[in-house]
């Protein structure tokens, strides 16, 4: 999940060719129903200023099948790699 | 052939030419992942269910969620704006651009936008508009319409596009493949965005407690042009609009596995605009994004253009759950041959097409494809929010009936047919959905009958007046019908006294007039495994009229239908269906023409003869009284189940009978035959139900098929595969039934 934030993390996570993605391990969640359970209240008190109150579900590369075939790496990302930490703290 | 229906048959074989591969390759592929992908979800079903209630609550109070989106959005700091129609968002839209001075738009994939044919009225404005979604802007390079609601450019081949884009750019290498194709759109659309002032986004829903806009994308362009631009208009139908973020769950888990068969898409981008992130300059590379000033405006056009109309139609409603998949045109044989530009109108297209072109446009446009639904019902399970799809193409077609012309009166047909229905009608429609009293007549005088109907005058009328193709063989009527012989043979040979269970064999049209055979078969089928049977005279389902939109003769059939088996199902008796379109007329339709207690009751006592004689030996009963692949001229089968039966989950109890009885199956890949009823014997549609049926050719011509005895539930695949293999068909219960003298 990639939040818009003023330092433009969102388009950090477009633009380039790859995109490599660190998140710690006690953000993992198991299913889609657990991440609306988190987003809905994020995205709710959003509204109060300075707080993000968008984010984009990625799952991958970009890809289009719309030039005849499956090709990844559309306007977005070619390449993304997730990098899981396990345990220790994270500076925020 | 009249006219208009040569014309009709033109284009279709015309779009079949040059477009149907592409489409075909395209749409099959999207629907065998339908089914792979939702195979992965346990909770499939309630996921649909959950959807369903969704929108069915949030259309049911829109308005005061139009009034709690808008509190959200401009707390948010944008401008909600509800349009009324087409020309009033078009000026909205373009008087944004006009104040911002732009020069430049882009825009991600909307078919709302498509509807309002924005993209003329900004260039008329002098505003240069730029698709950035891939296969939009093949399109517009191309200056084409979508074919498809998902993948626009379905209809066009990679050779297509590479000849396309070479012809019209002039790349130094002459590009060929999906990635150079690819590699070249994105620079050359990287550049246009980076340069555009106004970025216009559709959305897929748009959540009323955050003012939040979900987009559903693999590209990444429409999170492109959403945040380059300072300047950000969504454009959207107000049924769009649901309560909060959670209830995108359900929708996030369905829309992609039910339209490409992806699990998820790369991204859902849940945009709560104006958007905090940065503006880029592109002018200035090495300036940090963080320190350019976000001065962001945001502009929600929530369109209703019809819609609150629609909302107010009891038959039309439903149209509005629609999340615009494309699982209705992806597992529709005539839109896999087709496409949407034949199965299409002003903008939309597929099954649900016809609901949304007759809200939004009007009944003259739906009524131009409105024919391609065979009411096949291949559809119904594909959609993630269970809209009745068929039956919004009926209601529409009844509608399309009615406002013909009544000037076209005939007294002589008016007299000669039975319906409820109105003097304007095409002669075509009337003759297949009065089709009892043509079948009665048939018999009546047969084999007379069948010999002058196929006689060359008889069929050069037919064809002339009636629209029924001479290349069709015409169905035989048979002089002794199911039961006049069920009668002669003196009753059921099992005594009521000394059966284990009584039922009703429901002597369907073809069953009792055409394929008699199949009748006598269920009859000692049945009594071989100790039941009492009875052949009453019960009315015609109403089948052949609903298919061709009589809506109101339908009704009139389900009450006769119910009447004459009422008594039998309050005595206990089972009724035994061999014709699957009728045994979905009970489970389906009935549900609208009865009162909820008489459909439930018939439906609940209501069996397809293979699904029947199934759950007989799952009781006890023994099946070494059926006869078994050891006495058949072939232990193998290939087997056609019913489009209908499939989608009433019948098709598995045949095969499990005939794999009990020591058959080897093969059962067919394809969604539909093709025949549907009355739609392969019409003049403008006899090649294309040819077309749809050429997979289930070509699977049963295959070297896995050969020998195999072909079967199958329908009448009307019967007869496809017939003529398609000119080889003898067989309906199932045929090959389990004892052998009999009668």
């Amino acid at each position: 999940m990639l939040e818009s934030t003023p330092d433009g993390a969102e388009q950090t996570s477009l633009f380039p060719d790859l995109h490599v993605a660190v998140l710690r391990a006690s953000d993992v969640l198991p299913d889609m129903g657990a991440a609306f359970e988190r987003l809905g209240p994020r995205l709710r008190e959003g509204r109060t200023p300075g707080a993000n109150r968008s984010a984009i579900i990625a799952t991958g590369p970009s890809a289009t099948a719309d030039m005849g075939a499956l090709v990844r790496g559309a306007h977005g990302p070619r390449e993304v790699h997730v990098v899981i930490l396990e345990g220790g703290e994270v500076d925020e | 052939m009249s006219e208009s229906r040569s014309a009709k048959a033109a284009e279709i074989r015309r779009l079949m030419r040059t477009e149907g591969d592409a489409v075909a390759r395209g749409t099959r592929g999207f629907n065998l992942g339908r089914y792979e992908s939702v195979a992965d979800l346990e909770d499939y079903e309630e996921l649909k269910d959950r959807a369903r209630e969704i929108k069915e609550d949030a259309i049911e109070r829109l308005p005061e969620l139009i009034d709690r989106l808008r509190e959200r959005v401009e707390e948010n700091g944008g401008t909600l704006y509800v349009a009324e129609d087409a020309a009033d968002a078009n000026r909205y839209v373009r008087r944004v651009a006009e104040d911002r001075g732009a020069g430049r738009l882009v825009k991600s994939k909307s078919m709302t936008t498509e509807e309002l044919d924005l993209n003329d009225h900004l260039e008329a404005a002098g505003i240069d508009v730029v698709e950035t979604d891939l296969g939009e802007w093949v399109l517009q390079v191309a200056d084409e319409s979508p074919s498809h609601i998902v993948a626009p450019a379905i209809h066009k081949s990679r050779e297509e596009i590479a000849a396309l884009f070479n012809e019209v750019f002039e790349p130094d290498e002459p590009l060929e493949t999906a990635a150079e194709l690819t590699a070249f759109a994105r620079d050359e659309l990287g550049e246009l965005i980076a340069g555009a002032d106004v970025g216009v986004t559709g959305a897929n829903f748009v959540t009323a407690d955050t003012g939040t806009i979900a987009l559903v994308t693999s590209e990444g362009n429409a999170r492109k042009t959403a945040v380059v631009p300072d300047t950000h208009v969504a454009v959207a139908g107000v049924e769009k609009v649901i309560p909060s973020v959670e209830d995108l769950r359900p929708f996030v888990e369905l829309i992609g596995r039910s339209g490409t068969g992806q699990d998820i898409t790369s991204y859902v981008s849940l945009l709560t605009p104006p958007v905090e992130s940065p503006t880029v300059d592109f002018d200035d590379p090495d300036a940090p994004m963080a320190d350019a000033a976000a001065e962001r405006d945001f502009h929600l056009v929530l369109v209703d253009n019809g819609r609150t109309a629609m909302c107010e139609d009891d038959q039309l409603r439903e149209t509005l759950y629609c999340i615009r998949c494309s699982a209705c045109s992806n597992s529709c044989g005539n839109f896999q041959s087709v496409g949407g530009h034949a199965f299409g109108g002003e903008t939309y297209s597929g099954g649900i097409a016809t609901g949304w072109e007759a809200g939004v446009e009007g009944l003259d446009t739906a009524a131009e494809f409105n024919d391609l639904c065979t009411g096949c019902t291949r559809c119904v399970n594909a959609c993630p929010v269970k809209i009745d799809i068929p039956w919004i193409n009926t209601v529409v077609r009844d509608r399309i009936n009615r406002g013909a012309d009544p000037s076209a009166f005939d007294p002589l047909v008016e007299g000669l047919t039975p319906d409820a229905e109105p003097a304007g009608m095409s002669l075509q429609k009337r003759f297949f959905g009065n089709f009892s009293t043509v079948a009665k007549l048939g018999s009546a005088t047969a084999p007379l009958s069948n010999w002058v109907a196929n006689t060359g005058p008889a069929r050069e009328l037919m064809e002339r007046t009636l629209g029924v193709d001479r290349r069709r063989d015409l169905p035989a009527f048979e002089r002794e019908t199911l039961r006049k012989w069920f009668d002669a043979r003196g009753g059921s040979r099992v005594p009521a006294a000394a059966a284990a269970r009584e039922a009703v064999v429901y002597p369907d049209l073809y069953t009792n007039h055409v394929q008699v055979d199949r009748g006598k078969a269920t009859v000692r089928a049945l009594e071989a495994l100790g039941v009492h049977v009875r052949v009453p005279a019960v009315a015609s389902s109403g089948r052949a009229p609903l298919s061709q939109g009589m809506v109101e003769t339908a009704e009139r059939h389900a009450r006769d239908v119910y009447g004459a088996l009422a008594e039998h199902v309050d005595a206990g008796r089972d009724v035994v269906v061999v014709e699957p379109s009728d045994l979905a007329m009970f489970e389906r339709e009935y549900a609208k023409f009865l009162p909820e207690t008489s459909h439930e009751r018939l439906a609940g006592s209501s069996y397809e003869a293979m699904e029947y004689v199934y759950g007989l030996l799952r009781n006890g009963a023994d099946a070494s009284a059926l006869r078994g692949a050891a006495d058949a001229e072939s232990a193998g089968v290939a087997y056609h189940s019913h489009c209908q039966q499939r989608t009433l989950g019948l098709e598995a109890h045949t095969v499990a009978v005939l794999e009990e009885l020591g058959y080897d199956v093969l059962t067919s890949e394809t969604e539909c035959c093709g025949m549907a009823g009355s739609f392969g014997y019409k003049a403008e549609y006899y090649e294309l139900s040819v077309d749809v049926g050429e997979p289930l050719r070509e699977q049963f011509t295959s070297p896995e098929a050969r020998g195999r005895t072909i079967a199958a539930s329908g009448t009307s695949c019967l007869e496809q595969l017939e003529s398609l293999l000119s080889r003898p068909t067989r309906h199932p219960i045929q090959l389990v039934a004892p052998r009999g003298g009668d």
